[in-house]
């Protein structure tokens, strides 16, 4: 009797400390940031080019690029080559809560990416936009006409 | 039997009083120097710092009868002495004016965490306490500290130098290593953006990066205690606003590193704190208190291993 009483005991702590211990472990992954797994391979292996916010939208972005996108960017090649990739990300802003004075990123709001193919002598920008999971084709040839201006319109941001 | 236990403990309480009596002639001592450039913000705004920070962060200390009984008026010469090293209220106005700003959005930020007023503090002088409402006047009276972007053309043309004299340049020719060992690593731009911050309070913005190890720890849910060989480079830029009201990277101004190895950098909470500023990488270690700052200026997240990002999964 007194053994089992015992291992009820032993069994009721482990249970206490446990619960005490997940509890205790402070969420501090972004989560609502966190990219979906797909837009994850749009970003994987590219480096920082960039980042931006839009104070209006109250959105915070961050531009990638493979190293031709790098060079493209930096005004180093005269004009587009095949060969570059650009991902831009997009988040909703959030206030910072371990900062007051600051914002991080929110939601995760849009994923495009910019591939520029050669064929031929020309080149071919192929643009797809990506919100949350899913991929969403643009039928509006102005509208993707102007993502893909501003995306080459980008300068590295200064990092030696 | 009984007698004999008694009488020890009389003897016990009589020793203890006694060593009571003879630590009341070690004192320390209190002084009150002058003061020379006492803060100036809104009355409401320094009631609250006169009540809740005054006693250890100014040269108007009030010293109440049981602050001065030994050993507790040890602790609190030690605090005073700290607090004033910290920042001093009565030599504020002295501090270049970019200091001011950034010193006070860190003191809001240390009231709203519950860093301070120190506990042990509030719990001997319960009118220190900050109120909700004293909270609320620090913070709006901090908000009109933000910075106010507008397109700034010299600002920009600043950046464009930079970039230039950047894009020209054949990389820096050797690495610059601060004193405490930790080392400009330039591989921080092959690893992963582990977060932003758009930090309004000082019109300036980050991207952290995270090398193998922290990318893998986040992965793991690992980061309450990042495992060692973490690396964490923290790049930051001015603001720049553009004519729509976008905002951009400007000037680069510093590079900040956070590496954790529990046993070299024991002394400084297991991670080694190296900050390396301009284009050109000086390391900012001519302050021997450099660490304690870092340290100090990250109580806040003292219980998440000392890191202020939300790693983002990516």
């Amino acid at each position: 009797m007194k053994n089992r009483t015992h291992k009820a005991c032993v069994v009721f702590c482990l249970l206490i400390y446990s619960c005490n211990n997940n509890t205790r472990l402070p969420g501090n992954i972004n989560t609502r940031a966190s990219l979906p797994d797909s837009i994850q391979l749009t970003v994987s292996g590219l480096k920082v080019l960039t980042t931006f916010i839009n104070r209006k939208a109250g959105t915070t972005s961050v531009l990638y690029g493979n190293p031709l996108a790098l060079r493209e960017a930096a005004g180093l090649n005269k004009e587009v080559v095949g060969g570059e990739i650009f991902t831009l990300v997009t988040w909703k802003q959030q206030p910072d809560t371990h900062w007051f004075g600051a914002q991080i990123p929110g939601d995760f709001l849009s994923a495009e990416q910019l591939k520029t193919d050669s064929a031929g002598q020309a080149v071919v920008l192929n643009y797809r936009r990506y919100e949350g999971n899913r991929f969403v084709p643009d039928s509006d040839t102005l509208y993707k006409s102007g993502r893909i201006r501003f995306i080459l319109a980008q300068r590295p941001s200064v990092m030696p | 039997m009984k007698v004999i236990i008694k009488k020890k403990i009389y003897r016990v309480i009589s020793f203890l009083v006694l060593v009571v009596v003879i630590v009341q002639f070690i004192q320390p001592r209190f002084e009150n120097p002058r003061v020379t450039g006492d803060i100036t913000a809104p009355a409401e705004v320094k009631t609250i710092l006169k009540r809740a920070c005054f006693d250890c962060h100014s040269n108007e200390t009030k010293l109440v009868w049981f602050d001065r009984i030994s050993p507790v008026s040890w602790m609190v010469a030690k605090d005073i002495r700290d607090g004033r090293n910290a920042f001093n209220f009565s030599a504020w106005n002295n501090l270049p004016a970019a200091q001011q700003k950034d010193k006070f959005w860190e003191i809001v930020n240390h009231a709203l965490s519950g860093v301070m007023p120190l506990k042990e503090y509030t719990m001997m002088h319960p009118s220190a306490k900050l109120s909700e409402s004293d909270l609320a006047v620090l913070k709006n009276y901090v908000s009109g500290m933000a910075y106010t972007e507008t397109y700034d053309s010299s600002k920009a043309t600043e950046e464009s130098a930079q970039f230039n004299q950047w894009q020209k340049g054949n990389g820096i020719q050797f690495i610059p290593v601060a004193s405490n060992g930790v080392a400009y690593d330039p591989d921080y731009k092959n690893w992963q953006a582990i977060s932003t911050t758009d930090a309004f309070s000082n019109g300036t913005m980050r991207v952290i990066f995270g090398n193998a190890v922290a990318i893998r720890a986040i992965k793991e849910k690992n980061t309450r205690h990042w495992p060692d060989g973490t690396v964490l480079a923290k790049v930051q830029w001015d603001q720049l606003a553009d004519h729509e009201g976008n905002i951009h990277t400007g000037k680069f101004n510093q590079i900040e590193y956070m590496v954790k190895d529990e046993k070299k950098y024991a002394s400084t909470e297991g991670w080694g704190w190296a900050r390396f500023k301009t284009p050109d990488l000086v390391p900012d270690d001519k302050d021997a208190m450099f660490a304690t700052k870092c340290i100090n200026c990250h109580r806040p997240v003292k219980d998440l291993d000392n890191v202020f990002t939300f790693p983002i999964e990516q």
